[in-house]
């Protein structure tokens, strides 16, 4: 197991009040998988991503729970020693392409910088080894681009840049927050195809945060379902996304306008989206779930099915 | 997609974060403290002093600070508490005029300026340039001396050098109002321009200029007495604090207490002036949420 | 209803809208899809009369909308919108009832008085899934789907003809965008409306729209009606759109 998350529970504070926002989540990534974490918002999903890096906001107050990564609990590790792993054995890609990347800086010294710091090369190796990771994420005209700025690039070659520099190490796990949402659908597809390339040859664990289950289906191997902080179904993603036990992921599926009859109105999840501070103390999902009663008061026991699948209801058999 | 941070905030108002912000700056308090007893001194000052700021005793000339005389007197008898207290109405009834004038003229012109856009904004924008191409002390001295010098057309003068800012200022806002969707929104209902700018514009527009102004009322004040200090503001007898010291800093070496309190004064309601500005920057400055 | 001949927008060298025609009949739900930077947006601002076409016409019931450079918008609020982003479409300094009564003041006075009614408003209110108390309060004391009603009833509250849908579930969680969908549906349904319907997501298009229009690079590459382009798409850049769809469902 490369990444085991176990009982993570983590609140922030601020003026506006204290909200817990992820309680009691456990999920772990093996070695050479991809595994999609999929919610709405609210659900935590990206706060459980920047968690593991350390990257959280000053008024966030870890409450329980250990990271373990190679042994040791990231959670208890110095600033010094989490800053040694970023990069260079668990890289980050967000959401933004331009926050990542230095607007004043040409992208083949930007690259050629992080790939110094993993790796003991010379100034012109680096740039060499620049120019070689912008062909590995399909740039075509690496050593143009190279000496461009990021404001020249269109969205799509900008995130491509940022897996490049995530990628630089290469890292054994890649954390990545949401990278498609921005995109255009037809580069998206691109991008994804170019993440499945990268985890086969530098045999690179993802772990993949989004709201799209058609992107985890089309990526993943296995997901977890995320709302209000909990992790409310877990699996396989085929089990997940055709076998679905959990109302949610049920309601979820039926809520997308793929494949469904246009003279029928969509089957919705009433209600609006989790707020935080309202934290119900039964079944998270108490509110919307289209099939609670008195038992979903009280906290939900885990059934399985079968070996990988998994979900946490009290409706299910 | 908002993020749980995000939706905390949407059960609070913009204008409770800002109260709870504001609470917890204590410079901003002090600031107000300060400024709120200047008010005071200057709304009640012939209750806090029996003295006539302006009568003449000669008897009692150039005597320093007693029980008689808290702040001492100047050089025809007159007590300089009293004068100090009558001049925190004039430098602060007129420096919070001349900056509320020229806030809101500066404003609408730069509402207009960046809403019209093109040949409109383009002109009045490089009047702006030109006004703000002078140091405003010296823009200010050369009107004051053009016009006379006098405290009303020192007035004057001011408001007309502080114009510009607040065209810039509130055009530069109105360029990034303009393009937010409930602009967009109101323009595609049919309604006017004018309703536009009056209703969503200036009241999205409004906070920044606050702060300005919170700002500027502090160097206006500076101003009144550099004016007065120059001979180019308020004329002696009138007990402003500038010209008090116009007449008083030569007798700074026997008698300091003449020069010294005026200045003290125009210190400590200028820093109030800034201190509370730099507080209701933080508080209503989206930006800075944490 | 709608007809749209050889619309063009160019901004400096950049051509947004290249020759765009299409036409849209009375009831009809007409999708635009296209990718960033297809004009799919500059040519609902145009129509809407949020910018100047460069040439070309556009015609509402047979009247011309923008005649010599000016927006002849009809005075009756026949045509109306509903954009992407509920939180800054929304006036946050307004109250609820003041943002969703703001489009009356270009309607005449009969009908401004009527429409303020507390009950007709309470109605409206009804109408879009929200409730009368609701009137009183600020946007940011409501959620982006809630927010993206109130933005829809604003909308109706001029009884429109025609409502052009500038992507009005791309800032929403999907759950939500459900419910949202299926108001617009009801709504039109019910007020005999006619849709533009301007988006990214394809099968959001698939299942709102009767026709769609591709756009790309500006120019409008592929119309036809939703079933025919889905299941059999002529152009080959509609093509590649399809196939980049990350499909949970195998394509019937």
């Amino acid at each position: 197991m490369l990444l085991d998350v176990t009982e993570l529970s983590i609140s922030f504070k601020s003026i506006y009040g204290y909200a817990k926002i992820l309680d009691n989540i456990s999920l772990n990534i093996n070695k050479g998988e991809i595994v999609g974490i999929v919610g709405e918002s609210g659900s935590g999903k990206s706060v459980t991503a920047l968690s593991i890096l350390g990257l959280l906001a000053n008024n966030a107050s870890v409450d329980g729970g250990s990271i373990m990564y190679a042994g040791k609990d990231l959670l208890t590790m110095r600033e010094k020693e989490i800053q040694n792993l970023r990069g260079k054995e668990i890289g980050m890609v967000f959401q933004e392409p331009m926050t990542a990347l230095n607007p004043t800086m040409k992208i083949g010294k930007q690259l050629a910088n992080v790939i110094r710091k993993h790796r003991d090369v010379s100034r012109q190796e680096a740039l060499a080894l620049a120019v070689e990771s912008l062909r590995d994420v399909q740039i075509p005209d690496p050593e143009t681009v190279a000496n461009k700025y990021p404001f020249q690039l269109s969205g799509g070659m900008r995130q491509r840049v940022v897996i490049a520099l995530a990628m630089s190490a290469p890292p054994k796990l890649l954390i990545a927050d949401e990278p498609t949402t921005a995109l255009d659908v037809t580069v998206q597809d691109e991008i994804l195809k170019l993440m499945k390339k990268l985890t086969v040859e530098k045999k690179t664990s993802i772990l993949f945060i989004t709201h799209d289950l058609g992107v985890v289906s089309k990526l993943c191997d296995r997901v977890y379902v995320m709302y209000g902080g909990k992790i409310v179904e877990s699996g396989l993603t085929k089990e997940v996304l055709y076998q679905s036990k959990h109302p949610y992921t049920k309601g979820l599926i039926e809520s997308i306008p793929e494949n469904k009859a246009k003279e029928q109105p969509l089957k919705v999840i009433e209600g609006e989206a989790f707020n935080p501070k309202k934290r119900p103390a039964g079944c998270i999902f108490y509110d919307r779930c289209p099939l609670h009663s008195d038992k979903c008061k009280t906290a939900p026991p885990i059934a399985h099915f079968g070996e990988t699948h998994w979900t946490s209801c009290w409706e299910v058999d | 997609m908002e993020t749980p941070l995000q939706q905390q905030v949407v059960q609070i108002s913009p204008s409770r974060i800002g109260w709870l912000r504001f609470r917890k700056n204590p410079m901003t308090l002090i600031g107000a403290i300060v400024l709120v007893i200047f008010i005071l001194a200057a709304i009640f000052a012939p209750f806090l002093t029996s003295y006539d700021p302006d009568k003449v005793q000669m008897a009692e000339r150039l005597a320093g600070p007693s029980a008689a005389h808290w702040f001492g007197t100047d050089e025809v008898g007159r007590d300089i508490f009293a004068r100090i207290l009558y001049g925190a109405r004039l430098s602060l009834g007129m420096g919070i005029s001349v900056v509320v004038i020229a806030g809101v003229l500066g404003t609408c012109i730069g509402a207009v300026a960046g809403f019209y856009g093109k040949a409109l904004g383009q002109t009045i924008m490089r009047i702006m340039d030109i006004m703000l191409a002078f140091p405003s002390l010296v823009l200010a001295m050369a009107l004051t001396a053009s016009l006379g010098a006098n405290l009303f057309n020192a007035m004057l003068a001011i408001a007309i050098v502080k114009i510009p800012v607040y065209v810039r200022l509130a055009r530069s806002e109105t360029l990034v109002v303009k393009e937010k969707l409930f602009v967009k929104a109101s323009i595609s209902f049919g309604l006017s321009k004018f309703w536009i700018i009056m209703r969503h514009v200036i009241p999205n527009v409004i906070a920044p200029i606050i702060i300005q102004v919170t700002i500027d009322l502090g160097d206006a004040i500076l101003l009144i007495a550099t004016l007065g200090f120059l001979g180019l503001g308020a004329q002696p007898p009138t007990p402003e604090w500038g010209s008090m010291i116009n007449t008083g800093w030569q007798y700074f070496m026997d008698q300091w207490w003449y020069p010294t309190f005026p200045g003290c004064a125009i210190f400590l309601a200028t820093l109030s002036f800034n201190l509370l500005g730099d507080g209701l920057r933080d508080m209503l400055d989206p930006k800075s949420i944490r | 209803m709608l007809e749209v001949n050889n619309l063009v927008k160019a901004f400096d060298k950049v051509v947004a809208a290249d020759h765009v025609s299409f036409r849209i009949p009375k009831g009809e739900t007409y999708g635009l899809v296209g990718e960033s930077g297809s004009g799919k947006s500059t040519i609902g601002n145009m129509i809407i009369g949020l910018l100047e076409p460069t040439s070309g016409e556009i015609i509402l019931d047979g009247k011309n909308l923008w005649l010599k450079s000016r927006y002849e918008r009809p005075k009756d609020g026949k045509i109306q919108v509903v954009f992407q982003d509920p939180q800054s479409s929304l006036d946050a300094r307004m109250t609820i009832k003041q943002i969703v009564t703001e489009p009356l003041r270009a309607l005449p006075r009969e009908e401004r008085k009527e429409k303020s009614q507390r009950g007709f408003l309470a109605q409206l209110m009804k109408t879009v899934g929200l409730s009368e108390d609701h009137l009183d309060r600020s946007p940011h004391e409501f959620s982006g789907g809630q927010r993206q009603r109130i933005a829809i009833a604003r909308a109706i509250i001029s009884d429109p003809e025609f409502i052009i849908l500038d992507e009005p579930t791309s800032a929403l969680d999907v759950s939500v965008q459900a419910q949202i969908l299926n108001l617009l549906k009801t709504l039109q349904r019910e007020r005999q409306l006619t849709y533009l319907f301007i988006s990214h997501d394809m099968s959001v298009i698939q299942y709102m729209c009767d026709r769609v229009g591709v756009l790309y690079h500006g120019k409008l590459v592929e119309e036809a009606d939703t079933e025919s382009l889905f299941a059999s798409p002529k152009e080959a850049y509609t093509k590649r759109l399809l196939e980049s769809l990350p499909r949970l469902f195998e394509r019937v």
